[in-house]
């Protein structure tokens, strides 16, 4: 059925592309398209590898001049402010907040190419819209998953196959796992990893800001028992001597000398090269229920784009999410099996060869009653300021000084009804 | 040894003189210099070797100093991801077009300061120092918002013209010719030297190490530049070294190999130029001192 | 002003006009890429706007006032007084101590000179990685030698107490090599009658360096000084390299507060101008009191 269906794509792409040229001997104007990006690191290859094959091989004398830079985010804002830019960018879905204004809506992408919005998740798709207008396309979802070193796991007489099911359980092991004389920690939670420590916090207390009932953000740290919950048990893994006080835990992973530890899905490829004995899955879930906060990064059109670049730009994206007949693996399918993150787009998710993948299938996540809503509903738009300025501050103060979590709730409600008071003017 | 004999002081000889009293100071010398060396060169070194360490060698426990094992795949791989030949060409581009131009203004603008007297002369050196104060962070936007508006974005003279003016050389070339003796320009007059010729053909050969010394730190300080060649060129054709090792070290991802073969590669050079200039750099330094 | 040039400069009066057309390109150069951003930046301040202009809103001087009752603006600002009361000194003192010993151009001190300039030459990214894991609590290399040595375990990244002091020592690494080559430029221009007048006078070598050499090279102290206090008020690569301003802000510097606003996660650029006019004004007010200080001491020398 897949396979037909698939194959059903394939001829039908290959009819639409021949047939222009066959029938009418159309050729086309050449085009450029900046492609501007922050994908430094090792997944950096793989997107210049594709933008490669798809320079040399489309048909439409399409040329996709993509400059990565790890300056990326300042560079955009200053071109933005100099009412200029390049075509294609990739960022966070809270460009499309950031950036009012300065971005097309994409939702025409689905009459003028074969894809189709039924294809995305529709919770990613609606993380990066703004009232039914898709600003962002996703290119890229990642959560924090879970960590454990199958060796460490041995060695203080656990199952290596079996990883904590709980965050009770988590500090159990850990104090198993922890060894003094092999500096070795059980746990490895960094302080100043605001998003990861986040994802857990929210599997305890729920989300951080939601809709009352008058339809208006309101924060809801105030008294919140799971993020008391959330603080106490950081607290005292790390008065324990069973995690460290460190801000780069995921150095010492890699150096084998944690044994549990959250971090997200970038971390695999590092681990495999080294040839770590370790496992991957979902994170545990707790009070809040079955919450699996996900953020979404994608692609975004400016308006400093002509009308046939914008079709020059639906082009490529139809390419990296469906390939073409030269090529057996897509661009989005290629960005999971070798960079290890989870599929967004339904023909990736049923990928036989994306569902041969342990690491794949243990980060994926199959159960539809999951809400992978990233912290807020998706509409708020100041997650990121959230993040500095109340959430990270929470873990500093109870963490670092010692102070009474519940106390520091309270600031942080007032916080954090600051930041939305803000927005609202 | 002779000097243990009972020689009167003056007549001790002038060079190296070497006494008993001395020696122990002179261990002691020694000593701070190489303990001084050490606390230098060990992170450099460390980080030197380590590029030459596989993967899951760099970061591992126990640590390592010395690698166990030497590999080139650090190399290889920065050599496959970035042009590194065309960027070190890039890096040397924009390092020589701003240093040699801004080296020649400045020393002008420093001579002006310091041999004639006129009319706003306080006041303009008050801006010459206020510009040394703002961050770059500051001014960074509307520096760009300006080049823009200027036609020059994506240009050499965007690039360039932004980076000539430093107030810090000008400090010091202010000094340098501050130094000079009043007669040079009055023996010059009286040939009936052109103020250009006087500056360009008497005073400027006078000031050379200093003009090396700003030389070697303005070509260190684009060297290393990371922000404004990313910031003001839109395309790829002028990214520079320090850009390209800047991808290897992410907000999540950090990849040390070829990150510190980067940094192997990138500080070559400037020792170089260093070492060789050294001469000239001391003495070109002297300029501050010489008034008192 | 051509005729008879030649003649009426034999005199030694100099044509008005060439002091301005020596200094007319940097003045220039300056308005233009310094001045005329420093002026936006005002203007920027002004207003209440996200990353760009669109819907920016005319907001007076509420940014201004908002800073004055901003407890990580004041922090920042204790920060950055301490960074320039603690780090400024000390490299000085280590710039001064290194350019005594290292005077004279023998071949073992060319060497040593060229060896404590490497960090300068470093770029500033890799160095604050290789500090970074170098000093890293678990698996750093200093560490597990300090531990093997018996000296104990010490966490020199995330100790709200030690790691601004680790930064200063960071930054007196990777820099004092420059103010170091300075002052012993100056120093050899130190004139060698008087060291020989005091070995005569059987004056030992440490007097002769506090009592000759330190008041000969007073100018260059003060440049020194002055230029480096100006730079200690911009603190940012360092921090932004390897803490980022943590552990619980207790490194966390001024330009990397008005960064984070900017920047960050915040990207209030009204109100991080704000903040950079309150700086400017700052260190404008220090530097008018230290050239005013420094001219005293150039006319009383």
């Amino acid at each position: 059925m897949k396979k037909l269906l698939s194959t059903l794509v394939a001829i039908a792409m290959l009819a639409s592309m021949m047939l222009p040229v066959a029938a009418l001997g159309e050729t086309y104007e050449p085009i450029t398209i900046q492609f501007w990006n922050g994908w430094s690191g090792s997944d950096g290859d793989v997107l210049i590898e594709m933008v490669d094959r798809f320079n040399e091989t489309n048909p439409y004398n399409i040329t996709i001049e993509m400059d990565i830079n790890s300056e990326f985010l300042n560079k955009i804002a200053a071109e933005f402010a100099a009412d200029s830019g390049p075509q294609l960018i990739l960022g966070a879905n809270n460009f499309k907040d950031l950036y009012v204004g300065y971005l097309l809506p994409l939702n025409e992408i689905f009459e003028k190419t074969a894809l189709k919005q039924e294809d995305f998740i529709a919770g990613y798709v609606d993380s990066c819209s703004t009232d039914g207008e898709i600003f962002v396309l996703p290119f890229q979802v990642t959560a924090r998953y879970m960590y454990w070193n199958k060796d460490l796991f041995a060695a203080a007489g656990l199952d290596p196959d079996v990883p904590p099911a709980s965050y009770a359980e988590w500090s159990e092991m850990a104090a198993k796992i922890t060894n003094e004389d092999a500096n070795v920690y059980g746990s490895g939670l960094s302080y100043t990893a605001t998003v990861t420590n986040a994802a857990i916090m929210q599997r305890m207390g729920g989300n951080f800001v939601d809709y009352d009932e008058n339809g208006e953000f309101v924060p809801l740290f105030e008294g919140n028992e799971g993020f008391v919950k959330f603080g106490n048990w950081m607290k005292d893994l790390i008065d324990s001597g069973n995690n460290p006080m460190e801000t780069d835990t995921t150095s010492m992973f890699k150096a084998g000398q944690i044994g549990i530890m959250a971090d997200g899905a970038w971390t695999n490829s590092a681990l495999q090269e080294i040839g770590l004995n370790y496992g991957v899955g979902l994170l545990p879930y707790d009070d809040a229920g079955k919450v699996l906060p996900t953020s979404v990064s994608g692609f975004a059109i400016t308006k400093y784009t002509t009308e046939a670049e914008v079709m020059a730009c639906y082009r490529f994206l139809e390419w990296w999410y469906n390939g073409d007949e030269n090529t057996d693996v897509s661009g989005a399918l290629r960005w999971s099996l070798d960079c290890g993150y989870p599929a967004y787009y339904l023909p990736v998710v049923n990928d036989p060869r994306y569902q041969a993948s342990e690491l794949l299938a243990s980060m994926t996540n199959t159960d539809n009653e999951v809400d992978t809503t990233f912290w807020a509903p998706s509409a708020f738009a100041q997650t990121f300021t959230l993040s500095s300025e109340v959430i990270q501050p929470f873990i500093d103060k109870v963490v670092i000084s010692g102070e009474d979590p519940l106390s520091v709730l309270s600031e942080c409600q007032s916080s954090a009804q600051a930041i939305i008071d803000a927005a609202k003017k | 040894m002779s000097t243990v004999t009972k020689a009167p002081v003056h007549a001790v000889p002038r060079k190296h003189p070497v006494r008993w009293k001395d020696i122990p100071s002179k261990v002691l010398i020694a000593l701070i210099l190489v303990i001084a060396a050490v606390i230098i060169l060990l992170p450099v070194l460390w980080m030197f070797l380590s590029a030459f360490k596989p993967a899951g060698k760099i970061i591992a426990y126990p640590p390592t100093f010395w690698p166990t094992e030497f590999t080139l795949a650090n190399f290889e791989r920065l050599a496959k991801r970035i042009k590194v030949v065309f960027y070190f060409r890039n890096s040397v581009i924009y390092a020589l077009l701003t240093t040699v131009p801004s080296v020649f203004l400045c020393a002008m603008a420093g001579y002006s300061f310091a041999r004639f007297e006129f009319k706003g002369r306080n006041m303009l050196f008050i801006l010459v120092l206020a510009t040394m104060m703002i961050p770059f962070q500051v001014i960074m936007i509307p520096l760009f918002l300006v080049v823009k508006n200027l036609g020059i974005y994506d240009t050499y003279s965007g690039l360039i013209l932004p980076k000539l003016a430093v107030a810090m050389s000008i400090f010091m070339m202010r000094s340098a010719f501050a130094s000079l003796p009043k007669e040079l320009e009055e023996a010059g007059r009286i040939d009936g030297i052109s103020e250009f010729g006087l500056f360009f053909r008497i005073f400027l050969p006078l000031v050379k190490p200093t003009m090396i010394t700003m030389f070697i730190l303005g070509v260190n300080a684009a060297w290393n530049d990371l922000m404004w060649p990313l910031l003001v060129t839109g395309s790829t054709k002028m990214r520079t070294l320090a850009n390209g090792l800047a991808l290897f070290i992410g907000s999540d991802t950090t990849e040390y190999g070829p990150a510190f073969a980067g940094a192997f590669i990138s500080i070559a050079p400037m020792l170089v130029l260093y070492i060789f200039g050294q001469k000239y750099f001391i003495e070109g330094t002297m300029a501050g001192s010489v008034k008192g | 002003m051509v005729q008879a040039a030649g003649r009426r400069k034999s005199k030694g009066l100099k044509p008005r006009w060439a002091p301005y057309l020596f200094i007319a390109p940097v003045i220039v150069l300056m308005l233009v890429f310094n001045i005329v951003p420093l002026l936006m930046c005002f203007g920027i301040s002004t207003l209440d706007m996200g990353m760009t202009f669109n819907n920016a809103t005319f907001a007076g001087l509420a940014n201004f006032r908002e800073a004055l009752g901003d407890w990580r603006f004041w922090n920042s600002l204790v920060v950055t007084l301490k960074w320039t009361a603690v780090e400024v000194p000390l490299q000085l003192i280590t710039a001064i101590a290194m350019a005594g010993l290292l005077r004279r151009n023998t071949r073992p001190n060319q060497l040593f000179r060229a060896i404590y300039f490497m960090p300068v030459i470093c770029s500033a990214t890799a160095t604050g990685i290789m500090w970074k894991l170098i000093l890293h609590s678990n698996v750093g290399y200093i560490p597990y030698i300090m531990k093997l040595m018996g000296l104990g375990k010490v966490n020199f990244m995330n100790n709200p107490g030690i790691t601004f002091y680790v930064i200063v020592f960071m930054s007196v690494w990777k820099t004092f090599g420059v103010s170091m080559t300075i002052l012993i430029g100056a120093m050899q221009n130190v004139s060698a009658d008087l060291y020989e007048a005091a070995d005569l006078d059987g004056c030992g070598k440490l007097r002769q360096f506090f009592q000759i050499t330190l008041p000969c090279i007073r100018p260059t102290l003060w440049f020194l000084i002055m230029t480096r206090i100006i730079g200690s008020f911009q603190v940012f690569d360092i921090v932004y390299t390897t803490t980022g301003g943590g552990p619980n802000y207790t490194t966390e510097t001024l330009v990397s507060y008005i960064y984070s606003r900017g920047f960050g996660d915040v990207n209030r650029m009204g109100y991080a101008s704000s903040l950079s006019i309150w700086l400017l004004a700052l260190i404008l007010f220090i530097t008018v009191i230290m050239y005013s200080f420094m001219l005293k001491q150039e006319k009383e020398g």
